[in-house]
């Protein structure tokens, strides 16, 4: 199975660095940035599977950078954000992920979402 | 700033304190605020001009009724203790101050009482009212915090956990799996801590 390649917009320096490190030592394939420009111009290029980016960025959040990059948007998206209500959930729902992890969450939660998105793309393919 | 007189009543009203202005020599009624209506409205129904004459007057602590007409006919300050009775019925005890002014405005020439509750709800009410916004702002505060500082933090340290566990792992099965036990430890904390998060969320959107 083809490791996915994953996309990570967060701009905390130790979440991002963990983050990184962790995936890659699973065999994703990881491109990183910190805020929503640098997203911006380097989603498109990346062919990234999957998005997972943090809903407040320091130029802007989550969501207009999901709005933002069209057709352009990976086929997954999953979002982070320290808010979980319900309202924040649809939010990010209607914005076009297909899921909102609420922070701080334990590892294995994110991880075992790559796994499905896995097999998803497995599937379709 | 000034206060215009007119609004002293009202603003009286929002410290939790019933007011009333009267008018010289007759103690009619020229303004007052809910909290002095609500005082003196309870039993048979008054005429407002006589609501401190027959509503608040009789009601003097006997002690003190000379002091009251010396500085009513005067015009000077006093203070004296009132006995009135709260919408449901219950016994308050004011010290009722008096303040004259003497100015040539609308509201010239009257006494301004305020009383102030000895033992009542009232106060209770508006520092309770304090207290509450007080909490309110200092939950968000430690909302902020958690989010801002505490989680980014610990969600950086579980993932950094998780990475050490399978480093080490690697190099030494029983030291692998001590970093696999702490890396259990930091996700505990931090389903804890989203626990903690995500009710703190709930009740402060049950709150607004």
């Amino acid at each position: 199975m083809e490791p996915l390649r994953v996309f990570l917009v967060e701009n905390h320096e130790d979440t991002v660095k963990y983050m990184q490190l962790l995936l890659k030592q699973l065999s994703y394939q990881v491109c990183v940035a910190t805020d929503m420009a640098t997203a911006l111009r380097e989603i498109p290029k990346s062919h990234c599977d999957v998005l997972i980016s943090d809903i407040g960025l320091p130029d802007g959040d989550g969501w207009q950078l999901i709005e933002k990059l069209g057709d352009d948007r990976p086929q997954f998206a999953i979002a982070m954000s320290g808010y979980g209500t319900g309202n924040d959930q649809r939010r990010s729902r209607a914005a076009g992920y297909d899921h909102h992890l609420v922070k701080p969450f334990p590892p294995d939660a994110l991880l075992s979402l790559l796994r499905e998105l896995g097999r998803t793309k497995e599937k379709q393919s | 700033m000034t206060t215009r007189r007119e609004q002293v009543c009202a603003l009286l009203q929002e410290i939790g304190l019933p007011a009333v202005r009267v008018k010289l020599v007759s103690a009619e009624v020229i303004e007052f605020n809910e909290l002095f209506s609500s005082l003196v409205s309870v039993e048979a129904p008054l005429e407002r001009r006589l609501w401190f004459v027959q509503g608040v007057l009789p009601y003097i602590a006997s002690l003190d009724r000379a002091r009251w007409e010396g500085a009513f006919a005067h015009q000077t300050q006093v203070q004296v203790q009132v006995a009135l009775k709260s919408t449901d019925g219950r016994d308050l005890d004011f010290e009722m101050r008096s303040f004259a002014s003497l100015g040539q405005e609308k509201f010239g020439r009257s006494i301004l009482c305020v009383f102030i509750p000895l033992s009542n709800p009232i106060f209770e009410r508006v520092r309770e009212a304090h207290f509450s916004e007080g909490r309110k702002w200092e939950r968000r505060r430690i909302q902020n915090e958690l989010h801002k500082g505490v989680s980014q933090q610990l969600l950086g340290a579980a993932f950094g956990c998780k990475l050490l566990a399978g480093k080490v792992e690697t190099l030494s099965e029983g030291l692998g799996r001590e970093a696999s036990d702490l890396a259990q430890l930091v996700n505990e904390a931090v389903v804890e801590l989203q626990n903690v998060v995500t009710s703190a969320q709930n009740q402060s959107r049950d709150n607004q």
